[in-house]
């Protein structure tokens, strides 16, 4: 039942995508509004399906938060940058920003939802997984993830810059909120993940992997943070960074299940 | 992050930390550190193993340490490089910020307000010292004819990036005393005692005491999924035992500064052997790789393998039996004398078969068991409370860069041919930003003389 709704859900995204396109096009205000209700409404439908999905859980007697497997990462890295969207750029949740940003969401959710090698079954629990630190883990880093990605794709945007004065101001903005959010989540989620791993396999760091690339990526946007204030404004340089930043994040949650280490998605 | 503010070429300070504060040097350490993290993802790490053979590229990757770069020099130099390019610039930091006792008003930048003619400079230095205390903790901020008043909030902010680096600088030094600690495992037979770990790098440690697994128990799910692995524990310490504790995956057992955790099992077959000799019978238990030595002849008994099944013959195992009379291989079958009965004579055409072969024994295997084997994972780290704490100084630090604002307010009162100007300052964060509109319009009603 849960990966029907989620399912549809991805259609949702794709419609609010089109809308955003749609009021763009035509500057019109109405548009613009449906494509934020329409966001806000699959938004909360995909909220909805992801209790759902932990409820089931209980029912089927393994009880577990939908956070376990790689199915479920991809429907909550979605649900991350739909919410810290909706938060950070409720106001600004318009025309092409939407247009640039559900994108992202509808494809998290396409793939999880449509690709044959996505296994979308509740599975019980290995050991490894069964510890409290698993949901604050997954949580953090994945609205880490998320943050990280709405910042380089703010930042790509800002490349286009047009007339809108407030626009351009307004993308910075939300470009540095979500920077720095995603820096504090994604620390935590290293840090969170430390404590586990010392719990778990009884040293904090063991360059897995995983772990090797969630530290490129932090470096990375360590770097993007000095520079911003170094340069003072959304210099080219800056912008650059945040692009490779996005590509460490996709390396660091995609490419490591291709590395051999003990993240690895069953 | 601001501390790295002042780095580079347009940088104040001490010449000396000039150079190793410079935030170009930060940027290509941060570079080159994430590139031999690419690196060691890329080429499996491989630290304890020799490297494969003489190839060329073998040997290549052994000389630069690729197959082991986090305890390479190429890694460590650049970490602590890192680490003094972080003190260096927060002592700059120190240097900039702890000269100033005040801080004097900027010089450019400022917000003027020019007054109407009535008004009385008593008066308006009186409303602009209310007007500064009704948002920031008032400070004297130089004196003389031109007394400047300030007001500063959120001065803690000014201290993050100093927590920031610091932490940091913590987490590198606890990762260093990460060096004093060991790895290893522990490799338990139920029912047995060991007080040696295998270090990573396979050198066996004495611990100290020693651990005895009383139980291994794995629980699976219908589905046949292992649900949990569970070793029954106790430490024993000069033969008595001191501590009983059940180590679950995800919940270790910490004991004199040494964590034990789950990490693996293994099953061990076992052989059951009854040894006919001169001075009688002998019954000896002994797994894989076990050594017997049959004192009153001298041989050494080797056993090389055990099978629970050898090719549908039944328990098995093959020993290598040394003596004076030379090396000999055997093969015992726990059910040597059915064999014997479908193959008539096979003790004659195959000797190893032949359990009296070695003079003056005859083996015979009773039976294989399996033994389950706990893997424990054996970490001491002294660090840890180190790097734990550099966490929390980090996260402490980050959210005050982030979310706080450390404000100074500026305002001096002249006064040119009995007409009063309001020159206004402030700073957020260091940098000098333009007085809302809103509070210049309140400094202009300031001063004016009750009627």
């Amino acid at each position: 039942m849960n990966t029907t709704i989620l399912s549809a859900v991805t259609f949702v995204y794709l419609a609010s995508f089109v809308v955003f396109l749609v009021s763009e096009a035509t500057g019109k205000g109405t548009w613009e509004k449906a494509a934020r209700f329409i966001t806000l409404g699959g938004f909360l439908v995909h909220t909805g399906g992801i209790v759902l999905r932990w409820v089931e859980s209980h029912q089927a007697g393994m009880g577990h938060a939908p956070l376990s497997n790689f199915y479920e990462s991809l429907v909550f890295f979605s649900w991350a940058v739909v919410f810290l969207y909706l938060s950070f750029a409720w106001k600004q949740a318009k025309g092409i920003i939407g247009a640039f940003v559900m994108p992202v969401a509808f494809l998290l959710m396409a793939y999880a939802s449509f690709s044959p090698t996505v296994d979308s079954q509740i599975k019980p629990l290995i050991p490894a997984l069964k510890s409290n630190w698993l949901i604050v883990h997954v949580i953090t880093c994945f609205l880490g993830y998320a943050a990280f990605v709405l910042a380089s794709v703010f930042g790509i945007m800002s490349l286009r810059q047009g007339d809108d004065a407030a626009r351009t101001k307004a993308v910075a903005e939300m470009l540095e909120n979500c920077l720095k959010t995603g820096f504090i989540l994604f620390t935590l989620g290293i840090v969170t993940g430390s404590v586990w791993a010392h719990v778990a396999w009884g040293r904090y760091w063991g360059w897995d992997p995983k772990e090797t690339w969630a530290l490129i990526t932090w470096l990375i946007y360590t770097g993007a943070i000095h520079v911003r204030i170094r340069d003072g404004s959304m210099s080219r340089r800056f912008v650059a960074i945040l692009v490779i930043g996005l590509a460490a994040v996709l390396f660091t949650y995609f490419g490591v299940n291709y590395l051999p280490g003990l993240h690895s998605y069953q | 992050m601001q501390a790295k503010d002042t780095g580079g070429s347009g940088m104040k300070g001490n010449r000396v930390l000039r150079g190793p504060a410079s935030l170009r040097l930060t940027g290509a350490l941060l570079f080159w550190i994430a590139l031999l993290c690419i690196v060691a993802t890329i080429i499996p790490q491989t630290p304890y193993r020799p490297t494969e053979g003489t190839a060329l590229t073998g040997r290549i990757m052994m000389l630069l340490s690729l197959r082991d770069v986090f305890h390479s020099l190429w890694f460590l130099v650049p970490v602590a490089l890192l680490a003094l390019n972080m003190l260096a610039c927060m002592a700059l930091r120190m240097r900039v910020r702890g000269k100033s006792g005040y801080f004097p008003m900027p010089k450019t930048g400022l917000s003027e307000v020019a007054l109407p003619a009535d008004r009385d400079p008593r008066l308006v230095r009186e409303g602009l010292h209310r007007l500064i205390s009704a948002s920031h903790a008032p400070a004297a901020a130089g004196s003389g004819e031109r007394p400047v008043l300030m007001g500063e909030k959120g001065a803690l902010r000014r201290f993050a990036p100093l927590i920031v680096h610091g932490s940091i600088f913590v987490v590198l030094v606890g990762a260093a005393l990460a060096f004093t600690g060991f790895k290893g495992t522990m490799e338990i037979p139920v029912g047995e005692t060991l007080d040696v770990v295998t270090l990573y790098d396979g050198t066996p440690m004495p611990l100290g005491f020693a651990l005895r697994c009383d139980k291994f128990g794995i629980q699976y799910y219908d589905s046949g999924m292992p649900r949990e692995y569970r070793s029954d524990v106790s430490f024993v310490s000069k033969g008595s035992t001191v501590l009983q504790r059940p180590v679950l995956v995800n919940h270790p057992v910490s004991h004199h500064g040494i964590l034990f955790s789950q990490s693996g099992y293994n099953q061990k077959a076992e052989a059951t052997l009854t040894v006919k000799g001169p001075s009688g019978r002998q019954s000896i238990s002994a797994g894989e790789d076990a050594v017997i030595e049959m004192h009153d002849t001298g041989h050494r008994v080797h056993v090389m393998r055990v099978i629970q099944d050898m090719m549908s013959m039944g328990p098995g195992v093959q020993l290598l039996v040394e003596g004076p009379g030379g090396s000999h291989m055997l093969w015992l079958f726990r059910d040597i004398a059915r064999i014997a009965e479908r193959y008539p004579g096979i003790t004659g055409k195959v000797p190893q078969f032949n359990p009296s072969l070695v003079k003056p024994y005859t083996f015979v295997l009773d039976g294989v068991t399996t033994r389950d084997t706990t893997i424990l994972g054996v970490n001491r780290d002294p660090g840890v409370p180190f790097v734990a704490a550099g966490a929390i100084l980090f996260l402490v630090g980050i959210t005050m860069v982030f979310l706080m604002v450390h404000e100074r307010v500026w305002a001096v009162v002249e006064e040119d041919q009995g007409r009063l100007t309001v020159k206004l300052a402030m700073q957020r964060n260091g940098k000098t930003v333009p007085v809302d509109v809103h509070v210049c319009e309140q400094v202009k009603g300031l001063g004016s003389v009750p009627s």
